[in-house]
């Protein structure tokens, strides 16, 4: 009876997860197979399969557009930023969870309504100061930004995850005469491995996927990022979807493919079970 | 006394030949540009910009900033405006920003002489006028007036296109009881296509051709705009494409080009498109006609050309050169030849597809020449139509309620 | 364990510079333009609290604006969270597959929102749109409803592009469950405990910081949410689909009211200060666990 009952639980979970994947992926799907029809194919019917295998999109995505050069600059912007947030972040974080000081609350109350600045308020402000600071068309101009946008959700996840580590770990190392950094870098941050990695992938996605502060932080080619390729497909007067949508696929997927990996990561890390210290 | 003069003469000299090589400096200059990629002018820059460089690549760097996207290179203008910072020289495709950034555009009027003045008419240096001052460089008209399908008017049992409004609706009907949708049309992107025909109902009579000529109008609370604006919101109930509400020109293109919808209003430079086989089949090109608007009205107006705003004198001087260039009788026939965008001079060429000729023709015929509503109304009126359009398209809202939403939002400027 | 005052200086300084840079800064700038009428051309007078008068006053698409921002925040930190968490939990059974699951969840947020808005717009299209089509297969019968554009289903389709795309919450939820020591879930199982009691006496107790700081996440995105909205309606029809982000970027992009849009900066900080502190107080996260 109850076996049965459990079944048919499991069953309906299965239902549920299941379709709650195809809403997730089924609509990109839909971009890849259109990747490979020609604009004609994909006016007359968006969601037929195409009738063959074709490329010319891709072809004349690249030919339009500086793609690579900007998955370079994309590459190398998105994990500097994300180190540098990883390493700030992690620091202040672990103090706001752990160390009792005066202001200790506000700090993070102040910290945390960094998160409800809507980008295009901060838009024109930054400019400015950018300018002045010489930070205006330069990878770390971008690489600021991004690592600072990141800031408000890392410090939550990082803070969290400090929290739920038990106390008395760090203080046997502290009678063990350990100093504050070190406590910090060999017990702390290996326990949390898997929240910082966690943060970590955030941060990189954002930067990857940023577009607003790319366009107007950056001016030339050399250090423009990704997300700015796909407006080489539009435009008010013309279109073309298949080089709009095999752009689409080259820039999404690699993102995806690095998600994926770094997936990886993570769930390595908690099957070491190092939670459990 | 010979050694003094010698030595100045050696000096003079010295000074000359260090100013000869001061002159040979080059003068670099920035220049934003959102025609790349897929943008039908792409490859008309990329020939200019190489001509330029031949010619002047010496004493002239141009730095292009390439900008996908048109809206996107107007907003990054206006930041740049609001940090006083305009790059040297730019265009926007005839977007205009001149009302807003008159105090640091560059005043050109110095720098026309009487050759540079016949590169383009009269009308098209009028619009680019503020207050005696030109600011902006024009190199192209804006000609526009509606695409048909002949196969389609045929089986409808149309003989030629509509001269008066109510003819219009009477073919309307026709081409729907033969089984065709009429109209394309759009309302994303300022519903572009839709607006064209409602600037055409306007533009109608004598007092309406004005009004259509009339930057920055603060009143849409007109007869002749809201018996216009009932007329459309007919045409979304009952002529057009379920996808019209929210759709942008793409898809107001695409139901024409697969031959579902008859008529679309847009302008000479989509002429090339019906040529292209990826997107139209192989005749296409020879089904299609093209029309003045009933009551005899073209679009035919100057449109807001190249910008300068540098500032320091060399970069000025350089920027100046640079446009000149980039405006010149042959820069605009190349422009023809490549993209069938209507030149500002009275110039034409044989090396273009027919359609767009038999489009320029059409003005010579016209009653009345209207200007588009994206290059004279205020930018915050063209988004609000965005919004709006859906609304009146589903009844939800009056012509009289449509028409007061866009005297509100112009009256906040 | 005392700790130096240099040492906890130490730790904040940098992500203290950081922030003063990007948000510090900006903001006092932000405030400070929020009293006066600032508009391209060159105007720029003081003007008190005129802008936060004829705010809540006289602007009906201001009124519309904090509403719809209001409700989006309010189902997001309650639907969508409780959707992930309720995920995460039937991941966290190991159920088959659930590591594909997770990582398949968490793809329309690793791609970037200006590409998932192309999509849905193309999902949800009145002709030819996946809805529509789906629809039309199964009654048979042509269906063309405008999604994003009819004035019934404007609000809910612009919700749904983010309320069911969950995979953010997923990720931190489940690991916060599988964070929950096993020694704990065991003792409770020995003492009897059903699935739902050790669901709802232990684990989400225990996990509370997690899913406060997944609340914290959601609602705060959609007091910021921006691509999503302005590239699929635009806000419309009418005023329908309008929030304060996109109200702020027209009123600075599109009308040039500098100042204007920076009272909306500060008004929208508000309520984002209150929201956290709202949350921070429920979740009582200021408690270590354990």
């Amino acid at each position: 009876m109850l076996s049965k009952k459990s079944k048919l639980w499991v069953t309906v979970t299965m239902i549920f997860l299941i379709l709650m994947a195809l809403i997730s992926i089924g609509p990109l799907f839909w971009v890849v197979m259109s990747s490979f029809k020609t604009t004609k194919e994909t006016m007359r019917d968006a969601f037929a399969l195409p009738n063959s295998w074709n490329f010319d999109g891709y072809r004349v995505a690249l030919d339009i557009s500086p793609i690579f050069k900007f998955y370079g600059n994309s590459l190398v912007i998105a994990l500097s930023s994300t180190l540098l947030n990883l390493v700030v972040v992690s620091m202040a974080a672990y103090a706001l969870a752990r160390f009792r000081f005066k202001g200790n609350e506000q700090l993070t109350l102040l910290f945390s309504s960094s998160l409800l600045i809507p980008v295009s308020a901060l838009l024109m402000p930054i400019y400015r100061i950018w300018m002045t600071l010489k930070l205006f068309d330069t990878r770390l101009g971008l690489i600021l930004v991004y690592a600072a946008l990141g800031l408000p959700e890392s410090l939550f996840l990082f803070k969290a995850y400090f929290q739920s580590i038990p106390k008395e770990l760090e203080e046997a190392a502290y009678l063990d005469g350990a100093g504050v950094f070190r406590t910090f870098l060999t017990i702390i941050c290996p326990l949390a491995k898997s929240g910082l990695a966690t943060g970590a992938i955030l941060q990189f996605l954002k930067s990857w996927n940023e577009f607003i502060f790319a366009l107007v932080l950056t001016k030339s080619t050399e250090v423009r990022t990704l997300p700015l390729a796909l407006n080489y497909f539009t435009s008010q007067f013309t279109f073309n979807y298949a080089a709009m949508f095999a752009g689409i696929t080259m820039a999404v997927l690699p993102s995806i493919l690095i998600y994926v990996l770094l997936q990886e990561q993570v769930t390595s890390s908690m099957i070491a079970g190092s939670l459990k210290g | 006394m010979k050694k003094a003069l010698l030595f100045v003469l050696c000096f003079v000299m010295a000074l000359g030949a260090f100013a000869a090589v001061q002159a040979q400096d080059v003068v670099e200059i920035n220049v934003p540009t959102m025609r790349i990629g897929i943008n039908s002018s792409a490859e008309w820059f990329a020939e200019r910009s190489a001509a330029f460089n031949a010619e002047y690549g010496d004493r002239i760097k141009v730095n292009i900033e390439e900008i996908a996207g048109d809206q996107n290179l107007v907003d990054k203008i206006k930041v740049l405006y609001s940090a006083n910072s305009l790059p040297s020289a730019f265009d926007l495709g005839g977007y205009n920003v001149i009302d807003m950034m008159k105090d640091q555009l560059v005043d050109l009027t110095p720098y026309i002489d009487e050759e540079t003045r016949a590169n383009a008419s009269d009308i098209c240096w009028e619009v680019n006028t503020r207050d005696g001052k030109i600011l902006g460089m024009p190199f192209t008209r804006q000609v526009i007036g509606y695409f048909y399908n002949k196969e389609h008017f045929a089986a409808a049992g149309i003989e030629k296109p509509a001269e008066t409004w109510e003819e219009f609706f009477e073919d309307c009907e026709k081409l729907k009881a033969a089984g065709f949708t009429p109209l394309s049309m759009d309302t994303a992107d300022s519903g572009w296509v839709t607006s064209l025909m409602l600037g055409a109902m306007i533009g109608g009579t004598d007092e309406g051709e004005v009004w259509m000529n009339t930057a920055l109008p603060t009143d849409y609370n007109t007869e002749a705009f809201i018996d216009a604006a009932t007329k459309i919101q007919y045409m979304f109930q009952n002529y057009t494409t379920p996808d019209a509400i929210g759709g942008a020109y793409e898809h107001a293109a695409a139901n024409f080009f697969i031959e579902e919808t008859s008529m679309i209003a847009n302008g000479p430079w989509m002429v090339s498109d019906f040529y292209d086989t990826t997107m139209v089949d192989e005749d296409f090109a020879d089904k299609i006609g093209v029309a003045m608007y009933p009551g005899a009205v073209m679009y035919n107006s100057g449109k807001i050309g190249w910008q300068v705003g540098a500032k320091d004198p060399k970069e000025l001087e350089a920027a100046i050169t640079y446009v000149k260039f980039m405006t010149s009788v042959e820069s605009q026939l190349k422009m023809l030849e490549m993209t069938g965008d209507t030149p500002a001079a009275d110039v034409a060429s044989d090396n273009v597809y027919p359609l767009v000729n038999e489009t320029t023709a059409l003005t010579e015929n016209a009653k009345h020449s209207i200007n588009d509503f994206q290059s004279l109304w205020y930018a915050n009126v063209v988004d609000e139509i965005s919004v709006q359009y859906p609304l009146l398209a589903q009844g939800t809202i009056t012509p009289e309620e449509f028409a007061q939403a866009l005297t509100d939002t112009a009256q906040k400027n | 364990m005392k700790i130096s005052k240099w040492k906890i200086a130490a730790f904040l300084t940098p992500c203290i510079l950081l922030f003063s840079l990007v948000f510090v800064i900006p903001m006092l700038i932000i405030i400070v333009t929020s009293f006066f009428d600032w508009k391209a051309g060159g105007i720029f007078n003081f003007v008190g609290l005129n802008n936060y008068i004829n705010a809540f006053t006289a602007d009906k698409r201001m009124h519309q604006a904090i509403i719809n921002t209001l409700i989006w925040v309010a189902l997001q930190a309650t639907i969508h969270v409780s959707l992930g968490t309720l995920i995460a939990y039937l991941l966290s059974m190991k159920v088959k597959g659930w590591k594909v699951f997770r990582t398949i969840y968490m793809i329309p947020n690793v791609i970037s929102s200006s590409v998932l808005a192309v999509i849905l717009v193309n999902v949800f299209r009145a002709k030819g749109g996946l809805v529509n089509g789906i629809i039309t297969k199964i009654t048979g019968t042509t269906f063309t409803k405008n999604w994003f554009f009819d004035s019934d289903s404007a609000f809910i389709t612009v919700t749904l592009t983010w309320l069911i795309y969950t995979g953010l919450i997923v990720i931190i939820a489940l690991a916060g469950f599988m964070s929950v020591p096993e020694e704990i879930i065991d003792a409770a199982r020995i003492d009897g405990a059903s699935d739902a009691k050790l669901l709802f006496r232990i684990k989400l107790p225990l996990i509370r910081t997690v899913l406060g700081t997944c609340v914290i996440l959601a609602a705060t995105s959609k007091l910021t949410e921006f691509e999503l909205i302005y590239l699929t309606t635009g806000g419309g029809p009418g005023d329908m689909t309008i929030n304060l982000p996109l109200y702020l970027y027209k009123t600075s992009m599109i009308d040039n009211n500098y100042g204007y849009a920076s009272m909306m900066s500060v008004v929208l900080v508000l309520f984002g200060v209150i929201c956290v502190f709202l949350i921070h107080r429920i979740f009582r996260m200021n408690e270590a666990d354990i």
